[in-house]
């Protein structure tokens, strides 16, 4: 979706320069959420403040969201016969391999870390076996590499930039 | 039932770093594990429908989820809770970016944050697997898919189609 938001906001429409997308991209994955919503909520309100943001963002989640809704409320009653049963099936082990992928190219990004090497296995260990909460384990580990980050020598760098140069070359 | 898909999704769109999949494992959570809202052969379904369909997959998923648990109105009040959070971090970060990028701590802090959502799409691969991947043909189509995804890097909507279409050859 990074290289569709470029050619729309850089080259046609001119709304912002290279550098900028740059950082729009560094704070959409700086910020939770959906990196297409995070870069209209910028774009938006840099080009026209809180209009802008409220406008784009209707414009990037609209479409999806109807053509969701569209599917719910037209297919939803087919899920259960065979043949969607059967695809669905087989759906499912494309599925755990697309996370299994997703873990390989993120674990590759931030693995440059030790620190963040072993936060991942702290937290795999408290999440499989000793079953924490989600969000305990996010706040054990955020806060962990607040109080480590410092003590630890984090890449010299400017770590947030670069992951704007590496999501620039992703697809989505 | 809508004030907590609300809720529940604000909370979720909060912590979603790293965008759609960081959100699988948090939706898994908190619908099908802790309140057994979905079950997880529906839960799968959502997941393979909001690949396919463009557009954000945060945005696909929460529609879908809160159309299937309470019709129109979820699906309206589940994407605006997801999208809020992304919206006024997103505005704020605006305003002391420069400030983030350069604090350690804060660095510390975002590696921390990273560290745990790695580990959550982790055993969101090892759960989700432990329920879909019964079958060795599911297994096959799932070791296919994850070759051709790291050899070829194709679409994850391409992925889905065709691991679907093989569920159907080798299924239906």
């Amino acid at each position: 979706m990074i290289p569709l938001i470029k050619r729309e906001i850089v080259d046609n429409h001119h709304w912002v320069s290279m550098k900028e997308f740059m950082e729009i991209i560094a704070v959409g994955q700086t910020a939770p959420g959906a990196v297409a919503v995070n870069t209209a909520t910028f774009v938006g309100y840099k080009m026209a403040r809180y209009k802008g943001a409220i406008a784009a963002i209707l414009g990037v989640s609209l479409p999806s969201f109807l053509v969701i809704l569209a599917i719910a409320t037209f297919l939803l009653r087919f899920f259960n016969t065979p043949i969607f049963t059967a695809f669905f099936k087989g759906a499912a082990g494309a599925v755990v391999a697309l996370l299994a992928q997703v873990s390989f190219i993120f674990g590759k990004e931030i693995f440059v870390e030790k620190l963040s090497i072993i936060l991942t296995g702290v937290a795999l260990v408290a999440l499989l076996w000793l079953k924490l909460h989600p969000l305990l384990v996010i706040l054990i580990c955020s806060g962990l590499g607040f109080w480590l980050g410092n003590k630890t020598r984090i890449s010299p760098e400017d770590s947030l930039i670069e992951e704007g140069k590496r999501g620039g070359k992703e697809k989505k | 039932m809508l004030l907590s898909l609300f809720l529940t999704f604000l909370k979720i769109g909060l912590f979603a770093y790293g965008g759609g999949y960081a959100m699988i494992p948090l939706i898994q959570h908190e619908m099908v594990t802790s309140s057994g809202w979905l079950a997880m052969s529906e839960f799968l379904k959502i997941i393979t429908v909001a690949e396919m369909t463009p557009g954000p997959i945060a945005i696909n998923l929460a529609t879908f989820t809160g159309y299937k648990l309470a019709g129109f109105p979820g699906a309206v009040v589940s994407t605006i809770g997801v999208i809020l959070p992304s919206f006024f971090i997103v505005l704020i970060l605006t305003k002391v970016f420069l400030w983030v990028r350069k604090n350690p701590k804060v660095k510390g802090l975002l590696l921390g944050l990273r560290s745990a959502v790695l580990a959550l799409i982790i055993s969101a691969a090892v759960i989700i697997g432990k329920t879909a991947l019964l079958d060795f043909k599911v297994i096959g189509i799932a070791l296919a898919c994850f070759i051709a995804l790291l050899w070829l890097d194709p679409h994850p909507a391409i992925v889905i189609a065709v691991a679907g279409g093989a569920g159907i050859l080798l299924m239906g």
